[in-house]
């Protein structure tokens, strides 16, 4: 069934259609999850937390096309709110671990220099390449302007690109 | 061709793409999620419009439908009055207003679609007027609710009386007394009158469509049944709990309810919400408590309430006293709440503590308040918000949420709804914090 179909459904109260639209999310969401709250048990926690919420507000999705970036907006909201509480820097171990050993000094490498832009600026380059949304989608997720977004990402690509020169790190340069 | 950082980052992506999604726990979380969606929604999410006119009318709604299953026989029999008497079982006003024959009966119907609508009877005096109607569906229509009832007079005008109507799902199965509820407000009804009744085909109370055709109940009541059925007590006596001048300024006693006129002194340090225990004591220690079903109060402005008792009008007795010995009330100094929804700061609240957090939740501003008691909305409830310009924001409408464990969650509409930047302001006009002592007026 058509993703726009099944959230029609979903707003109608059809209760399987809308499992349907969590089971269709759930990877790309953990994965999201995971990036932000860095363990796995978290991780599942905020998809129960997402879907609660979902579920009693998915009436208010006026657009079908949005649902995803609009699902994608209630686990960032969620997520943020969490480091918030948690107000530590969370340790990769657990989300180190649940990678194979080929992508995890990749990961470290990248999650280093990320950390040090600011959380907008860090929250747009995740969304768009780790997480692979397009520009429109991630303007829709951060209720911004695409021309917002493209400014965010080309100063985070250069600053970036600056750290990375200064550890000598790109390869071909 | 991406550049030299965009590939770090790609790897990056890999490196997530690599991790295995632990399939059987992220279906139970979903399961969870639906199923305590499922439970909040039906259970505990209370909506509540504010009103922003100067009479504010205080409801509750303890009883708008009762279901045949849990009739007892400890009240009065009364042939053809049996499913009344048990939905009005909690007013002891009401049951005595059947028992004495008070009770008018009307019997019309109008059907259409297969369902049939049945106005019973209704209980009338110069106060106000309780409808009693009842549903029955012929064919197997599932998923009706009560759209909107409105009164109005034999020529279809609106009434505009101040009403309380339980507007949800219907139940066909256990054939239910409902009840609805029409207060005067001085003005008299007209003898002929029409309840008006849309219904919606819906589920859990969403409404998906509304039924094409109306359901048309007109009747007449007896005037002469009821009128001058009334009597007036001046008190005008003051007492004094923790300091708080209350006085109590009339009485006026009616078949339906009996009104107390109240009013606190504007020099109180305290503001005063609510009463807890008000109530009617007779030569025998027969008591007359609040209305618990409908309109509880209406408050003329801050200081000045008339609260609504159940009625001893039948009983006629000899001696009567008015007692209350707790009221909730909150220092004037301490009933606004003043929050920062750019930092999510609370400014000011209440200083015992009680406002926990603020959060967002979608468009909405969410504030938790921890709750005492595990059962009930803990007695909370806020004015509509003001942004920094004095402007009312959202549409007054206000979402209450709880269960068992979990402290009140109240949802207030903020973003998107174009407030002026900067702290808002919340009213509170209820609170659970309480002021005690002991106070017996005589009223005959």
């Amino acid at each position: 069934m058509e993703l726009q179909e099944l959230v029609q459904k979903a707003k109608k109260g059809d209760e399987a259609a809308f499992y349907e639209l969590m089971q269709l999310h759930k990877g790309r969401l953990y994965r999201i999850a995971l990036s932000y709250l860095k363990n796995s048990e978290d991780a599942v926690e905020a998809l129960q937390e997402v879907t609660y919420r979902t579920f009693r507000s998915i009436r208010k999705v006026k657009e079908p096309q949005y649902f995803t970036t609009w699902l994608t907006r209630i686990l960032i909201n969620y997520c943020n709110d969490e480091l918030k509480k948690k107000k530590r820097t969370l340790v990769s171990d657990n989300l180190i671990s649940l990678m194979g050993s080929e992508h995890q000094s990749s990961w470290l490498e990248v999650e280093e220099v990320i950390s040090k832009l600011d959380s907008k600026t860090r929250q747009v380059i995740e969304l768009k390449y780790v997480h692979d949304f397009k520009i429109k989608e991630i303007a829709e997720i951060l209720e911004c302007p695409e021309g917002t977004v493209k400014t965010w990402l080309n100063k985070g690509l250069k600053e970036l690109r600056g750290q990375l020169e200064e550890k000598g790190g790109l390869g071909y340069a | 061709m991406l550049n030299a950082e965009e590939k770090k980052l790609t790897k990056a992506q890999a490196a997530l793409e690599n991790i295995e999604v632990p399939e059987f726990q992220l279906d139970a979380a979903i399961a969870a999620g639906i199923s305590k969606g499922k439970k909040k929604q039906k259970k505990n999410l209370l909506f509540i419009r504010t009103l922003a006119s100067a009479a504010i009318l205080i409801f509750a709604f303890t009883a708008m439908l009762r279901t045949s299953e849990t009739f007892a026989s400890y009240v009065t029999s009364i042939p053809g009055m049996e499913k009344i008497v048990e939905l009005v079982r909690f007013d002891k006003g009401l049951t005595s207003a059947i028992e004495n024959d008070f009770a008018q009966k009307i019997g019309v119907s109008d059907e259409h679609d297969g369902i049939k609508i049945t106005l019973d009877s209704v209980i009338v005096d110069e106060q106000m007027m309780v409808l009693f109607y009842q549903m029955e569906s012929s064919g197997n229509r599932k998923d009706i609710s009560i759209k909107d009832i409105q009164l109005t007079d034999d020529q279809g005008k609106s009434l505009g009386f101040s009403s309380s109507v339980w507007l949800g799902p219907v139940d066909f199965q256990q054939k239910n007394v409902y009840q609805a509820t029409y207060t005067f407000d001085g003005r008299l009804p007209p003898e002929n009158m029409k309840m008006n009744i849309w219904l919606a085909e819906g589920r859990d109370g969403e409404v998906i469509t509304k039924l094409e055709d109306k359901w048309v109940l007109p009747f007449s009541v007896d005037r002469d049944s009821f009128m001058g059925k009334k009597e007036f007590i001046d008190v005008n006596e003051t007492v004094t709990i923790e300091g708080q001048k209350i006085t109590i300024e009339k009485v006026s006693i009616y078949p339906t309810q009996i009104g107390v006129i109240v009013h606190f002194d504007e020099d109180n340090t305290k503001q005063i919400f609510r009463f807890e225990d008000l109530r009617l004591v007779d030569e025998t220690g027969e008591e007359w408590a609040a209305i618990s079903n409908g309109t509880i109060a209406s408050h003329f402005n801050e200081n000045r309430h008339e609260v609504y008792l159940q009625s001893n009008y039948f009983k006629k007795p000899k001696e009567l006293y008015l007692r209350f010995n707790s009221l909730r009330a909150l220092g004037k100094d301490e009933v606004e709440i003043m929050i920062d929804p750019g930092k999510m700061e609370v400014l000011k609240a209440p200083s015992d503590g009680r406002l926990l957090k603020v959060s967002r939740e979608e468009n909405q501003l969410l504030l938790t308040f921890q709750r005492d008691s595990k059962d009930g909305h803990g007695n909370i409830s806020i004015d509509q918000a003001v942004d920094p310009s004095g402007k009312e924001i959202g549409d007054g409408s206000a979402s209450f949420r709880w269960n068992d464990e979990s402290p009140l969650e109240v949802l207030i509409p903020y973003f998107g709804e174009g407030a002026a930047p900067g702290p808002i302001t919340l009213k509170l006009n209820d609170y659970p914090a309480t002021i005690k002592g002991e106070a017996k007026i005589r009223l005959k």
